[in-house]
């Protein structure tokens, strides 16, 4: 893969790139961070994709893996619950609609359900890059679907 | 759920041109950031142990994201105490060679101390030492080079350079730059031309630092790959809970490489739900060194490269976290549950 193709493929992910980051971060000013860092990474580590279908899926795992660097960078500084609510965390999603409700969700919800409901990876792929077993992705997405229901039916008018 | 009624967000303007930012200087900035932590400029603490001649610089913390390029054990420093045998030793096999060229331009002299290689990687590592006693030398320092290799394609798929922490802040420091590759087909040796043009200081976010001082100091360093020991093994052991069969291990003073049946690495690959293919890696690393006088030397996972050869054999390449006395070796120990594999005749 050159790097005309490499952009190419990283501009056509990069709706789902922002959906993920902003699963796991708070702001639109770290998922650029998270994204930047991320696509260097994978610039930098291209060598090792042996396959370019896998792409999206790789280039994925790697921002989660900024994302979760960043927060556990934070809590060196502040906690977690804190970094979420304070300035400019938990900014508003303009005309998010649905992804608002989403973006209520705990994290240990919000990210799988995003990464199947959303960007459409398989519970397989989902276990590899958040590195919990296939169960344990069942599960948060059988919990995630429960409240997301309540949610909408509850806050936004959803039938 | 109907996710065709859903209103996803589209991506913030701010967040689109960051994005657009990187992919336009991804070339620039790839090579600037192999050699920080980082595009925040954050800071890692780190743990290095580098011993230059008779040298020592202080010792740090790790960090999962920036490990110390290279670090000599504590047996290393007692033999350097004593006069540096084994130094000398890894001189005469080719594995060291001290440079010591210096080049002084604007005010600043860089100085060529020592490189250190084998078929795998190599380490150079530099003295930079600026005239005016008010410029601060220190760990977030950066120099910024280019490296041509003599008209060839850089054979190193792996780069990273950085200056190496030192308790006091002075106009001095150790910058090392560390190369590793995987290809193994050619064996001749590299010439490395080191091109510096600047001492910098650290740059903010997603930016290049800024230059102190500025210049011209060349070297050319001849990198030579020397090759490591093989040994024949064809023995069983358990990792992880597998069965695996050990055809082979190459080891060198910095670097060794396993290879596996490749029919019993794919079973682990099924049985743990990893995927070499989509950049998973298997629990196969060298943990630990068992030497002939019983001193383990313990190793973390510096892994560098892992896949099935043409053979159909799983090889695993590792860099090692300190120097390795080859002959002494006895056993090399396998994954989180260090499982012993004895090395026994050599091929060479």
């Amino acid at each position: 893969m050159d790097k005309e193709q490499f952009t190419a493929e990283v501009l056509s992910a990069e709706k789902g790139l922002y959906h993920v980051a902003r699963s796991i971060l708070g702001n639109d000013e770290d998922c650029a961070d998270a994204m930047q860092n991320a696509i260097l990474t994978a610039y930098t580590k291209l060598h090792t994709l042996q396959k370019e279908a896998y792409f999206k899926t790789w280039l994925t795992r790697i921002l989660i893996n900024e994302a979760y660097q960043m927060l556990r960078d934070r809590k060196e500084q502040v906690s977690y619950e804190d970094y979420m609510e304070s300035c400019p965390a938990r900014e508003e999603i303009k005309d998010g609609g649905v992804f608002q409700a989403v973006m209520e969700l705990a994290e240990v919800y919000r990210t799988p359900f995003v990464l199947h409901y959303v960007e459409g990876f398989s519970v397989k792929e989902i276990s590899r890059m958040l590195a919990i077993s296939q169960s344990a992705v069942k599960t948060r997405l059988y919990r995630s679907r429960n409240l997301m229901r309540d949610t909408l039916k509850g806050e936004y008018g959803y039938e | 759920m109907n996710r065709a009624d859903w209103e996803l967000p589209e991506v913030p303007e701010n967040v689109h041109q960051a994005v657009l930012e990187v992919l336009e200087k991804l070339d620039t900035v790839a090579e600037d950031s192999e050699r920080k932590t980082d595009m925040r400029g954050k800071k890692y603490k780190k743990h290095v142990i580098v011993l230059i001649a008779a040298v020592m610089t202080a010792i740090l913390g790790t960090t999962v994201l920036a490990t110390e390029l290279f670090s000599w054990n504590e047996r290393a420093e007692e033999i350097f105490d004593g006069g540096g045998e084994l130094q000398d030793k890894l001189a005469e096999e080719e594995f060291a060679r001290d440079e010591s060229v210096s080049v002084t331009k604007n005010g600043l002299t860089i100085t060529s101390l020592q490189t250190i290689q084998d078929e795998n990687c190599f380490y150079t590592l530099f003295e930079v030492k600026a005239e005016d006693p008010s410029i601060v030398i220190e760990e977030n320092s950066d120099m910024k080079y280019t490296i041509d290799w003599g008209g060839e394609e850089d054979p190193f798929s792996m780069r990273e350079s950085r200056f190496i922490k030192k308790e006091d802040q002075g106009n001095s420091g150790y910058f090392e730059i560390y190369g590793g590759k995987s290809d193994k087909t050619n064996t001749e040796d590299i010439v490395m031309n080191v091109h510096f043009t600047a001492l910098q200081k650290q740059g903010g976010k997603a930016e290049v630092g800024e230059d102190v001082l500025t210049g011209e100091w060349d070297f050319s360093i001849t990198i030579h790959q020397t090759p490591g020991t093989n040994y024949q093994v064809e023995k069983e052991c358990q990792i992880a809970g597998y069965s695996v069969l050990v055809h082979e291990v190459r080891i060198s003073p910095l670097t060794v490489t396993v290879i596996c049946d490749g029919e019993n690495m794919k079973v682990m690959e099924r049985g743990e739900g990893i995927c070499l293919d989509q950049c998973d890696s298997l629990p196969v690393w060298v943990s630990g060194l068992n030497y002939q006088d019983g001193t383990i030397l313990t190793q973390r996972n510096r892994k560098m490269t892992e896949g099935y050869n043409d053979e159909g054999d799983y090889f695993m390449t590792q860099r090692f976290s300190s120097v390795v006395e080859v002959e002494k070796v006895r056993a090399i120990l396998l994954g989180e549950d260090m499982a012993e594999v004895g090395v026994l005749q050599t091929e060479n």
